[in-house]
C-alpha cells in the first residue's frame, strides 16, 4: 500500500543533476579572468577591458547557473530532504573554508604586528602611519554590522512564522545597513593618510579590510536575491535554504568584521 | 498595440483569466506580458499520500497573494512527495541501516525491502560494525543472498508494482531466445545444497 | 463572522464526506482557508518538530522586532553622532598639521616597485591627494 504509487517516482532521495555547460563556462571565465588580470598587473596594453569582459561573464555564468539551481529546487521539487542536507553541508564547508582564508590574512597581520621590525620604528602602527581612529566610523560600522545581525534575524523569524510584511521589511532593512557599511568603508579608505602601498602596516590592513569588503558586497547580493525571492514567493516557511545561507554567509561576515575590529583597528591602533 | 491593449483587457474581464490568475503559483515573478505563456496548465491541488499517482499530482495551489507560502501550498515533485509522506508518518525513501538486531539464518532472514528488480544490502555483520561491509546483492530471481563473511542471510521482499511498465518489451518486437542461465558445478551437487 | 465561516466549513466537510470527491475537496479547502490543517496530518515527530520550530519563530520574532527598533536605532544615532564628532575633531586636528610635503617620508613608505597598470603609474586605487602625498624625491 505504501509503496503503491512509487513506481511512477524514483525511489531515492537523491538529485542526481542533469548535464549542464555551465561548470566548463565557469572554468573558462575564471581562467580567463585569472589570465587577464596578471597580464594587466603586468603593464599590458588594453587588458583591463579583458579583466571587465572576464568579470561580467563570470557574474553572468553564476546567474545562469543558480537560476538553473533555482529552477531545480523551486519549480521542480528536486531539493528533498537529502539534498538540502548536502547543500547545507556544502555551505558549511565552503564557510569554513572561508575561515581558513581569513585566518591566513590575520596570520599576516599578527606576523608582522606582534614584533615591529626595527625597520619599522619597532613599533606599530609604524612610524609616520596615521592609523584610523577606531572609535570613528570603525566603531559605527561596527554598530551597523551588528545591527544588520538584529534586523535580518527578525526577517528570519518572520519568515518561519508567515509574516511575509515582517520578512521582507526585515531582509530590506538588513541590505540598506549593509550598504551604508560598504559606503562608509570607502569613505575611510579614501581618507586614510596611508596606502596599501605604506609599508607592511597599509598591507596588512587592506588585504584584511578589503577582502572583508569584498566578502561584504559578496553577502549583500546573496541577502539581495533572498529578497528577491522572498518577494517573488519562493520562499516558503520551512524551505529557504538560500535564504538561510545566505544569513549564515552574513553572520560570518559579520564575526570576521569583529576580528578585524578588535585586532586590526582596535588593537593595532 | 491597441490591439494588445483590447485583447489583455477582454482577457482581463473574462472569468477564466481570473480563474488562471488565482491558481498561478508564484504570482509575481513574472511579468505581465508573459502571463499567458506561463500560466499553470492544470489546476493545482493538495492531495494526501495514497490519492498521489504520478508526478501530475504534485502540483499546489501555491499561496494567497501576500502571505508567506507554506511547504504544503508550494512544495512540488519528489520534495512534495517526501513531504506529503512524512506528513502523514509515511518515510517513503527508507534511509534506515540494514536492520543488524540479529543474525539472519536461512530460516529467519533479514529482510530488506525492495521496489526494484535488485536491491543491494550493506552487512556490516552483527553486532553491526564487527567486520567491513560486505555489498550482497538479491534481486527477484534470487532473493536469498548469504554474507561471506559472517553468513548473515538476508531477503529481498518485494514491494515495487506488481507489474513493472519497465520491465517487458526490451526487444522491441524482435524475437529473442529467453536467457538461461549457463550450467555450473553448482547444478550438479545434491538437491539439498541447491540454492533456495 | 467567525462562528458563519466555521459553520460553512463544517457543512461542505460533510458535504465532502458523503460525496467523497477528492478534487471537488480539495477545491474547496484551498478556496475556504488556507489556515485550515488538512485532516489527514497526522501527529508524529516529524510535524512536530515543524510546529515546534515555528512557534519558536512566532514566540521571539516581537523581541527581534523590539530590538529592531529600539535597540537598533538608538545605537545607530548614538554611533553617527560620535563618528560625526571625532570626524570633525579629526579633521580639526589635520588643519594644524604640517603640509603633507614637509612631513617625513619613510623609506617603507609609498613602495613602488613598478607602475601601477592605471592612471599616471603613481597613484593607489583610494588615492585622495588631499590626504595622500608621494615624495618622488625621497632618499631612498
Amino acid at each position: 500500500m505504501i509503496y503503491k504509487s512509487k513506481s511512477n517516482f524514483q525511489n531515492h532521495p537523491f538529485h542526481l543533476v542533469s548535464p549542464s555547460p555551465w561548470p566548463l563556462f565557469t572554468s573558462l571565465s575564471l581562467f580567463i579572468l585569472t589570465t587577464a588580470t596578471v597580464l594587466f598587473m603586468h603593464g599590458f596594453q588594453g587588458f583591463q577591458y579583458l579583466v571587465a569582459l572576464a568579470v561580467f561573464n563570470v557574474i553572468y555564468v553564476m546567474a545562469l547557473w543558480f537560476r538553473d539551481v533555482i529552477s531545480e529546487g523551486t519549480y521542480l521539487g528536486n531539493h528533498t530532504n537529502a539534498v538540502q542536507k548536502g547543500l547545507n553541508l556544502g555551505v558549511g564547508l565552503f564557510i569554513i573554508s572561508e575561515v581558513f582564508f581569513f585566518l591566513a590574512i590575520f596570520w599576516a597581520f599578527f606576523h608582522s604586528a606582534i614584533s615591529p621590525s626595527v625597520e619599522l620604528g619597532a613599533q606599530w602602527p609604524p612610524l609616520g602611519i596615521q592609523a584610523v581612529n577606531p572609535f570613528e566610523l570603525p566603531l559605527l560600522n561596527t554598530i551597523l554590522l551588528l545591527s544588520s545581525g538584529v534586523t535580518i534575524t527578525y526577517a528570519h523569524h518572520s519568515l518561519i512564522q508567515g509574516n511575509r510584511k515582517g520578512a521582507l521589511y526585515g531582509t530590506v532593512v538588513t541590505i540598506i545597513l549593509a550598504v551604508i557599511f560598504t559606503f562608509f568603508q570607502g569613505v575611510e579608505y579614501s581618507v586614510s593618510s596611508f596606502t596599501i602601498s605604506d609599508s607592511v602596516y597599509g598591507s596588512c590592513f587592506y588585504f584584511g579590510t578589503g577582502f572583508h569588503g569584498l566578502h561584504v558586497i559578496i553577502g549583500t547580493a546573496f541577502l539581495a536575491v533572498g529578497l528577491w525571492r522572498l518577494a517573488a514567493y519562493h520562499l516558503t516557511d520551512h524551505h529557504h535554504l538560500g535564504y538561510e545561507s545566505g544569513i549564515l554567509y552574513w553572520h560570518f561576515v559579520d564575526v570576521v568584521w569583529l576580528f578585524l575590529y578588535i585586532s586590526v583597528y582596535y588593537w593595532g591602533y | 498595440m491597441f490591439l494588445q491593449r483590447t485583447a489583455s483587457a477582454l482577457a482581463r474581464r473574462s472569468p477564466a483569466r481570473a480563474f488562471t490568475l488565482a491558481q498561478r503559483p508564484f504570482s509575481s515573478s513574472v511579468i505581465r506580458s508573459n502571463e499567458k505563456k506561463w500560466a499553470p496548465k492544470q489546476e493545482g491541488k493538495i492531495l494526501t499520500f495514497d490519492e498521489i499517482k504520478g508526478e501530475d499530482d504534485l502540483f499546489a495551489p501555491g499561496a494567497k497573494p501576500g502571505t508567506i507560502p507554506t511547504d504544503l501550498d508550494q512544495a512540488t515533485g519528489l520534495e512534495r512527495l517526501e513531504l506529503i509522506g512524512k506528513m502523514q508518518g509515511i518515510d517513503i525513501f527508507d534511509m534506515r541501516p540494514l536492520d543488524a538486531s540479529r543474525k539472519g539464518t536461512l530460516q529467519d532472514p533479514i529482510i530488506v525491502n525492495g521496489a526494484g528488480d535488485e536491491q543491494y544490502a550493506g552487512c556490516t555483520g552483527f553486532p553491526a560494525d564487527s567486520h567491513q561491509v560486505t555489498w550482497l546483492t538479491v534481486s527477484r530471481e534470487r532473493p536469498i543472498e548469504r554474507c561471506l563473511e559472517c553468513g548473515n542471510v538476508v531477503k529481498l521482499n518485494y514491494i515495487g508494482p506488481e507489474e513493472d511498465p519497465h520491465a517487458h518489451d526490451h526487444d522491441h518486437g524482435h524475437h529473442h531466445p529467453p536467457h538461461v542461465e549457463p550450467k555450473t558445478f553448482a547444478d550438479y551437487v545434491k538437491p539439498d545444497y541447491w540454492y533456495r | 463572522m467567525f462562528p458563519q465561516r466555521n459553520l460553512g466549513r463544517l457543512s461542505q466537510r460533510a458535504a465532502q464526506q458523503m460525496r467523497s470527491a477528492p478534487v471537488r475537496s480539495t477545491i474547496q479547502r484551498r478556496f475556504n482557508s488556507a489556515e485550515a490543517k488538512p485532516s489527514w496530518i497526522v501527529d508524529n515527530e516529524f510535524n512536530r518538530e515543524r510546529a515546534a520550530v515555528k512557534h519558536h519563530a512566532a514566540s521571539t520574532s516581537d523581541l527581534w522586532r523590539k530590538l529592531s527598533i529600539f535597540a537598533v536605532i538608538p545605537c545607530l544615532i548614538g554611533g553617527g553622532l560620535n563618528a560625526y564628532n571625532l570626524w570633525s575633531e579629526h579633521w580639526e586636528h589635520w588643519e594644524h598639521m604640517p603640509p603633507l610635503e614637509e612631513r617625513t617620508e619613510y623609506p617603507y613608505q609609498n613602495i613602488r616597485v613598478k607602475n601601477f597598470p592605471w592612471g599616471d603609474g603613481d597613484k593607489t586605487i583610494f588615492w585622495n591627494s588631499d590626504v595622500n602625498y608621494h615624495n618622488k624625491d625621497k632618499a631612498t
